[in-house]
Protein backbone atom coordinates (compact mmCIF):
# COMPACT_ATOMS: atom_id res chain seq x y z
CA UNK A 1 0.00 0.00 0.00
CA UNK A 2 2.84 2.36 0.88
CA UNK A 3 4.41 1.67 -2.51
CA UNK A 4 1.15 2.45 -4.31
CA UNK A 5 1.02 5.84 -2.58
CA UNK A 6 4.64 6.61 -3.52
CA UNK A 7 3.95 5.54 -7.13
CA UNK A 8 0.89 7.80 -7.28
CA UNK A 9 2.79 10.76 -5.80
CA UNK A 10 5.65 10.19 -8.24
CA UNK A 11 3.21 10.17 -11.16
CA UNK A 12 1.60 13.43 -10.10
CA UNK A 13 4.94 15.14 -9.41
CA UNK A 14 6.48 14.21 -12.76
CA UNK A 15 3.28 14.96 -14.72
CA UNK A 16 1.82 17.98 -12.98
CA UNK A 17 2.26 20.65 -15.67
CA UNK A 18 -1.46 21.37 -15.90
CA UNK A 19 -1.04 24.49 -18.06
CA UNK A 20 -0.62 22.15 -21.00
CA UNK A 21 -4.28 21.13 -20.94
CA UNK A 22 -5.91 24.39 -22.08
CA UNK A 23 -2.93 25.24 -24.29
CA UNK A 24 -2.82 21.82 -26.00
CA UNK A 25 0.94 21.92 -25.71
CA UNK A 26 3.60 20.68 -23.34
CA UNK A 27 6.23 22.12 -21.02
CA UNK A 28 9.50 23.19 -22.72
CA UNK A 29 11.21 25.12 -19.93
CA UNK A 30 14.60 24.51 -18.31
CA UNK A 31 13.42 21.55 -16.22
CA UNK A 32 13.02 19.62 -19.47
CA UNK A 33 16.80 19.39 -19.41
CA UNK A 34 16.58 17.01 -16.47
CA UNK A 35 16.17 13.32 -17.23
CA UNK A 36 13.85 11.56 -14.80
CA UNK A 37 14.93 8.01 -13.83
CA UNK A 38 11.67 6.55 -15.16
CA UNK A 39 10.02 5.93 -18.52
CA UNK A 40 8.02 9.15 -18.76
CA UNK A 41 7.72 10.49 -22.31
CA UNK A 42 9.23 13.91 -23.10
CA UNK A 43 6.02 14.71 -24.98
CA UNK A 44 3.59 13.74 -22.20
CA UNK A 45 1.38 16.82 -21.76
CA UNK A 46 2.10 17.14 -18.05
CA UNK A 47 5.75 16.08 -18.06
CA UNK A 48 8.28 18.40 -16.44
CA UNK A 49 11.34 16.32 -17.35
CA UNK A 50 12.78 14.22 -20.15
CA UNK A 51 12.70 10.48 -20.71
CA UNK A 52 16.27 9.16 -20.40
CA UNK A 53 15.76 6.65 -23.22
CA UNK A 54 14.51 9.35 -25.57
CA UNK A 55 17.48 11.49 -24.56
CA UNK A 56 19.87 8.56 -25.03
CA UNK A 57 18.68 8.04 -28.60
CA UNK A 58 18.78 11.78 -29.21
CA UNK A 59 22.45 11.99 -28.24
CA UNK A 60 23.28 8.92 -30.34
CA UNK A 61 21.53 10.48 -33.33
CA UNK A 62 23.44 13.76 -32.95
CA UNK A 63 26.65 11.69 -32.63
CA UNK A 64 27.51 12.63 -29.05
CA UNK A 65 28.50 10.12 -26.41
CA UNK A 66 25.58 10.21 -23.93
CA UNK A 67 27.70 11.24 -20.94
CA UNK A 68 24.83 13.15 -19.36
CA UNK A 69 22.23 10.37 -19.60
CA UNK A 70 24.62 7.65 -18.43
CA UNK A 71 25.90 9.94 -15.67
CA UNK A 72 22.47 10.74 -14.25
CA UNK A 73 21.31 7.11 -14.44
CA UNK A 74 24.63 5.86 -13.08
CA UNK A 75 24.60 8.17 -10.05
CA UNK A 76 21.03 7.11 -9.22
CA UNK A 77 21.84 3.45 -9.90
CA UNK A 78 24.95 3.51 -7.70
CA UNK A 79 22.80 4.47 -4.73
CA UNK A 80 19.54 2.56 -5.23
CA UNK A 81 19.93 0.26 -8.25
CA UNK A 82 16.63 -0.46 -9.97
CA UNK A 83 14.55 0.97 -7.12
CA UNK A 84 12.94 3.71 -9.30
CA UNK A 85 11.32 0.96 -11.44
CA UNK A 86 9.46 -0.37 -8.43
CA UNK A 87 8.58 2.87 -6.66
CA UNK A 88 8.61 5.77 -9.12
CA UNK A 89 7.89 4.62 -12.68
CA UNK A 90 4.37 5.58 -13.84
CA UNK A 91 4.34 2.83 -16.46
CA UNK A 92 5.32 0.24 -13.86
CA UNK A 93 2.47 1.51 -11.68
CA UNK A 94 0.10 1.16 -14.64
CA UNK A 95 1.24 -2.45 -15.17
CA UNK A 96 0.78 -3.27 -11.47
CA UNK A 97 -2.80 -1.96 -11.66
CA UNK A 98 -3.69 -3.78 -14.89
CA UNK A 99 -2.39 -7.08 -13.47
CA UNK A 100 -5.14 -6.89 -10.86
CA UNK A 101 -7.77 -7.47 -13.58
CA UNK A 102 -9.52 -10.82 -13.39
CA UNK A 103 -7.85 -12.46 -16.38
CA UNK A 104 -6.14 -15.84 -16.74
CA UNK A 105 -2.59 -15.60 -15.40
CA UNK A 106 0.49 -16.98 -17.15
CA UNK A 107 4.22 -17.19 -16.60
CA UNK A 108 6.74 -16.54 -19.34
CA UNK A 109 10.04 -18.31 -20.00
CA UNK A 110 13.02 -16.76 -18.25
CA UNK A 111 15.10 -16.36 -21.41
CA UNK A 112 12.73 -13.63 -22.60
CA UNK A 113 14.25 -11.35 -19.94
CA UNK A 114 17.37 -11.03 -22.11
CA UNK A 115 15.31 -9.37 -24.81
CA UNK A 116 15.51 -6.00 -23.05
CA UNK A 117 19.27 -5.90 -23.64
CA UNK A 118 18.66 -6.51 -27.35
CA UNK A 119 16.15 -3.64 -27.33
CA UNK A 120 18.68 -1.41 -25.54
CA UNK A 121 21.67 -2.21 -27.76
CA UNK A 122 20.02 -2.80 -31.13
CA UNK A 123 16.92 -0.59 -31.14
CA UNK A 124 18.09 2.28 -28.94
CA UNK A 125 21.75 2.13 -30.01
CA UNK A 126 22.51 0.63 -33.41
CA UNK A 127 19.22 1.48 -35.14
CA UNK A 128 19.24 5.06 -33.82
CA UNK A 129 22.85 5.46 -35.04
CA UNK A 130 22.20 4.00 -38.50
CA UNK A 131 18.78 5.50 -39.28
CA UNK A 132 19.08 8.82 -37.42
CA UNK A 133 15.62 8.14 -36.02
CA UNK A 134 14.52 7.24 -32.45
CA UNK A 135 12.68 4.07 -33.42
CA UNK A 136 12.19 2.93 -29.85
CA UNK A 137 10.19 6.13 -29.18
CA UNK A 138 8.12 5.48 -32.29
CA UNK A 139 6.92 2.20 -30.83
CA UNK A 140 7.17 2.92 -27.10
CA UNK A 141 3.86 1.92 -25.45
CA UNK A 142 4.53 4.24 -22.50
CA UNK A 143 4.82 7.10 -25.00
CA UNK A 144 1.62 6.04 -26.75
CA UNK A 145 -0.26 5.97 -23.46
CA UNK A 146 1.19 9.12 -21.95
CA UNK A 147 1.72 11.28 -25.04
CA UNK A 148 0.25 9.76 -28.21
CA UNK A 149 -3.31 9.32 -26.95
CA UNK A 150 -3.55 12.78 -25.30
CA UNK A 151 -2.14 14.44 -28.42
CA UNK A 152 -4.62 12.53 -30.57
CA UNK A 153 -7.45 13.60 -28.25
CA UNK A 154 -6.30 17.21 -28.73
CA UNK A 155 -6.49 16.78 -32.49
CA UNK A 156 -10.09 15.59 -32.16
CA UNK A 157 -11.05 18.47 -29.92
CA UNK A 158 -13.15 21.14 -31.61
CA UNK A 159 -13.36 19.34 -34.92
CA UNK A 160 -15.70 16.88 -36.52
CA UNK A 161 -14.86 13.30 -35.63
CA UNK A 162 -14.22 12.34 -39.25
CA UNK A 163 -11.95 15.34 -39.67
CA UNK A 164 -10.03 14.51 -36.53
CA UNK A 165 -9.63 10.89 -37.55
CA UNK A 166 -7.30 11.89 -40.38
CA UNK A 167 -4.70 12.25 -37.64
CA UNK A 168 -5.08 8.53 -36.98
CA UNK A 169 -2.07 7.72 -39.15
CA UNK A 170 -0.90 4.16 -39.90
CA UNK A 171 2.06 4.69 -37.53
CA UNK A 172 -0.30 5.81 -34.78
CA UNK A 173 -2.58 2.84 -35.50
CA UNK A 174 0.39 0.49 -35.12
CA UNK A 175 1.40 2.15 -31.84
CA UNK A 176 -2.12 1.80 -30.48
CA UNK A 177 -2.18 -1.87 -31.53
CA UNK A 178 1.14 -2.51 -29.76
CA UNK A 179 -0.17 -0.79 -26.63
CA UNK A 180 -3.45 -2.75 -26.73
CA UNK A 181 -1.61 -6.07 -27.09
CA UNK A 182 0.70 -5.14 -24.23
CA UNK A 183 -2.19 -4.09 -21.98
CA UNK A 184 -3.76 -7.50 -22.58
CA UNK A 185 -0.45 -9.14 -21.65
CA UNK A 186 -0.18 -6.94 -18.56
CA UNK A 187 -3.46 -8.34 -17.34
CA UNK A 188 -2.18 -11.89 -17.77
CA UNK A 189 1.43 -11.70 -16.61
CA UNK A 190 3.43 -9.59 -14.20
CA UNK A 191 5.02 -6.44 -15.64
CA UNK A 192 5.77 -7.86 -19.14
CA UNK A 193 7.18 -4.55 -20.39
CA UNK A 194 9.58 -4.13 -17.45
CA UNK A 195 10.74 -7.73 -17.61
CA UNK A 196 11.18 -8.24 -21.34
CA UNK A 197 11.37 -4.89 -23.13
CA UNK A 198 12.31 -1.88 -20.99
CA UNK A 199 15.78 -0.57 -21.99
CA UNK A 200 15.80 1.77 -18.98
CA UNK A 201 15.28 -1.19 -16.65
CA UNK A 202 18.11 -2.98 -18.48
CA UNK A 203 20.45 -0.04 -17.81
CA UNK A 204 19.44 0.55 -14.19
CA UNK A 205 19.43 -3.19 -13.47
CA UNK A 206 23.15 -3.43 -14.20
CA UNK A 207 23.79 -1.24 -11.17
CA UNK A 208 21.90 -3.66 -8.91
CA UNK A 209 25.13 -5.60 -8.56
CA UNK A 210 27.10 -2.80 -6.92
CA UNK A 211 24.48 -0.36 -5.65
CA UNK A 212 24.42 0.88 -2.09
CA UNK A 213 20.91 -0.49 -1.57
CA UNK A 214 21.02 -4.29 -1.64
CA UNK A 215 18.63 -7.12 -0.88
CA UNK A 216 19.86 -9.92 1.33
CA UNK A 217 18.22 -13.25 2.10
CA UNK A 218 18.30 -15.06 5.41
CA UNK A 219 16.00 -18.01 4.94
CA UNK A 220 16.51 -19.11 8.53
CA UNK A 221 14.50 -16.04 9.57
CA UNK A 222 11.50 -16.83 7.34
CA UNK A 223 8.30 -16.25 9.32
CA UNK A 224 6.29 -18.53 7.03
CA UNK A 225 8.76 -21.40 7.40
CA UNK A 226 8.69 -20.83 11.14
CA UNK A 227 4.88 -20.89 11.23
CA UNK A 228 4.82 -24.03 9.07
CA UNK A 229 7.23 -25.72 11.43
CA UNK A 230 9.68 -26.55 8.64
CA UNK A 231 13.36 -27.22 9.28
CA UNK A 232 14.46 -23.94 10.76
CA UNK A 233 17.56 -23.71 8.62
CA UNK A 234 15.77 -24.24 5.31
CA UNK A 235 13.28 -22.55 3.04
CA UNK A 236 9.87 -24.18 3.30
CA UNK A 237 9.45 -23.78 -0.49
CA UNK A 238 6.02 -22.25 0.10
CA UNK A 239 6.78 -19.62 -2.60
CA UNK A 240 4.96 -16.88 -0.69
CA UNK A 241 7.77 -14.44 -1.40
CA UNK A 242 8.00 -15.42 -5.09
CA UNK A 243 4.25 -15.16 -5.60
CA UNK A 244 4.36 -11.61 -4.25
CA UNK A 245 7.23 -10.55 -6.51
CA UNK A 246 5.95 -8.17 -9.24
CA UNK A 247 8.85 -9.24 -11.47
CA UNK A 248 8.03 -12.94 -11.12
CA UNK A 249 11.47 -13.73 -9.66
CA UNK A 250 12.14 -16.93 -7.77
CA UNK A 251 13.01 -14.92 -4.69
CA UNK A 252 15.21 -17.32 -2.71
CA UNK A 253 17.50 -17.89 -5.74
CA UNK A 254 17.19 -14.59 -7.60
CA UNK A 255 17.02 -12.01 -4.87
CA UNK A 256 19.26 -9.08 -5.76
CA UNK A 257 19.50 -10.06 -9.43
CA UNK A 258 19.55 -7.46 -12.21
CA UNK A 259 15.78 -7.89 -12.53
CA UNK A 260 15.00 -7.07 -8.89
CA UNK A 261 13.19 -3.70 -8.70
CA UNK A 262 13.60 -3.36 -4.92
CA UNK A 263 9.84 -3.15 -4.37
CA UNK A 264 10.34 -4.66 -0.90
CA UNK A 265 7.29 -6.94 -1.22
CA UNK A 266 9.41 -9.95 -0.26
CA UNK A 267 10.68 -8.26 2.90
CA UNK A 268 7.31 -8.73 4.62
CA UNK A 269 7.99 -12.45 5.17
CA UNK A 270 11.05 -11.96 7.30
CA UNK A 271 13.53 -13.90 5.16
CA UNK A 272 14.61 -11.01 2.91
CA UNK A 273 16.03 -7.73 4.15
CA UNK A 274 17.17 -4.55 2.50
CA UNK A 275 20.67 -3.61 3.52
CA UNK A 276 23.15 -0.89 2.85
CA UNK A 277 25.97 -2.47 0.92
CA UNK A 278 28.67 -0.82 2.99
CA UNK A 279 27.61 -2.25 6.31
CA UNK A 280 25.18 -4.56 8.02
CA UNK A 281 22.15 -2.51 7.01
CA UNK A 282 18.56 -2.74 8.07
CA UNK A 283 18.50 -5.92 10.13
CA UNK A 284 21.10 -5.41 12.78
CA UNK A 285 24.57 -6.80 13.20
CA UNK A 286 25.48 -10.43 12.56
CA UNK A 287 25.64 -10.97 16.31
CA UNK A 288 22.15 -9.53 16.83
CA UNK A 289 20.84 -11.73 14.04
CA UNK A 290 22.42 -14.81 15.57
CA UNK A 291 20.92 -13.96 18.93
CA UNK A 292 17.47 -13.45 17.40
CA UNK A 293 17.69 -16.74 15.50
CA UNK A 294 18.84 -18.56 18.65
CA UNK A 295 15.98 -17.07 20.66
CA UNK A 296 13.45 -18.09 18.03
CA UNK A 297 14.98 -21.57 17.79
CA UNK A 298 14.78 -21.94 21.57
CA UNK A 299 11.16 -20.76 21.54
CA UNK A 300 10.31 -23.33 18.93
CA UNK A 301 12.11 -26.11 20.80
CA UNK A 302 10.14 -25.15 23.92
CA UNK A 303 6.88 -25.20 21.97
CA UNK A 304 7.66 -28.70 20.62
CA UNK A 305 8.58 -29.94 24.09
CA UNK A 306 5.37 -28.51 25.50
CA UNK A 307 3.34 -30.20 22.79
CA UNK A 308 5.08 -33.55 23.38
CA UNK A 309 5.03 -33.65 27.17
CA UNK A 310 2.11 -31.35 27.87
CA UNK A 311 4.42 -29.42 30.20
CA UNK A 312 6.60 -26.44 29.48
CA UNK A 313 10.34 -27.02 29.81
CA UNK A 314 11.68 -26.17 33.20
CA UNK A 315 14.16 -23.31 33.05
CA UNK A 316 17.79 -24.20 33.61
CA UNK A 317 18.66 -23.91 37.25
CA UNK A 318 22.39 -23.65 36.70
CA UNK B 1 40.81 -6.81 2.57
CA UNK B 2 37.38 -7.30 4.09
CA UNK B 3 34.20 -7.63 2.09
CA UNK B 4 32.92 -4.30 3.40
CA UNK B 5 36.14 -2.57 2.35
CA UNK B 6 35.92 -4.07 -1.15
CA UNK B 7 32.30 -2.97 -1.49
CA UNK B 8 33.16 0.51 -0.25
CA UNK B 9 35.94 0.86 -2.82
CA UNK B 10 33.70 -0.42 -5.65
CA UNK B 11 30.95 2.00 -4.61
CA UNK B 12 33.28 4.99 -4.43
CA UNK B 13 34.87 4.21 -7.82
CA UNK B 14 31.48 3.73 -9.50
CA UNK B 15 30.15 6.93 -7.97
CA UNK B 16 33.23 8.88 -9.06
CA UNK B 17 33.00 7.55 -12.63
CA UNK B 18 29.31 8.35 -13.04
CA UNK B 19 29.66 11.77 -11.41
CA UNK B 20 32.47 12.48 -13.88
CA UNK B 21 30.15 11.40 -16.72
CA UNK B 22 27.46 13.72 -15.40
CA UNK B 23 29.82 16.69 -15.13
CA UNK B 24 31.31 16.07 -18.58
CA UNK B 25 27.79 15.78 -19.96
CA UNK B 26 26.66 19.03 -18.37
CA UNK B 27 29.76 20.91 -19.50
CA UNK B 28 30.10 19.59 -23.03
CA UNK B 29 26.71 18.51 -24.26
CA UNK B 30 24.79 21.72 -23.59
CA UNK B 31 21.96 19.52 -22.54
CA UNK B 32 19.95 22.43 -21.15
CA UNK B 33 19.58 23.88 -24.60
CA UNK B 34 19.33 20.53 -26.36
CA UNK B 35 16.65 18.98 -24.22
CA UNK B 36 14.69 22.02 -23.18
CA UNK B 37 14.27 23.88 -26.47
CA UNK B 38 11.97 21.26 -27.91
CA UNK B 39 14.64 19.83 -30.21
CA UNK B 40 13.69 16.34 -29.17
CA UNK B 41 10.00 16.74 -29.77
CA UNK B 42 8.86 15.10 -32.90
CA UNK B 43 5.20 14.51 -33.42
CA UNK B 44 5.99 11.76 -35.89
CA UNK B 45 7.56 9.89 -32.96
CA UNK B 46 4.28 9.87 -31.11
CA UNK B 47 2.56 9.08 -34.37
CA UNK B 48 0.11 11.94 -34.49
CA UNK B 49 -0.11 14.36 -37.40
Amino acid sequence: MKRRIVQAISFFITNSYLASIPAASFYQGPLKGVCVPVLNCYSCPGAWGSCPIGALQHFIIVRQFPFYVLGILGVIGVFVGRWPCGWLCPFGWFQDIVYKLKLPKFSAPNWLRHMKYVVLIVLCGVVAWVTWEPYFCKMCPAGTLGAGLPWFAWQLRGSWFAEGMRFFTPVFGLKVAVLAALVLLMGMMKRPFCRFVCPLGALLGLSNKFSLLQMEKHLDDCAIAFAMGSDFKNCASCNHCSRNCPMDLKVPEEIGSVDCIRCMNCTSFGSVYWTMNLGEGGRGTARERAETAAARGAAREAAIAEETTGMPDAPDSG
Amino acid sequence: MTSTARKTIAFVIALAVFEAFLIIGIVTEHFWETLSNGAMICLSCIGVG
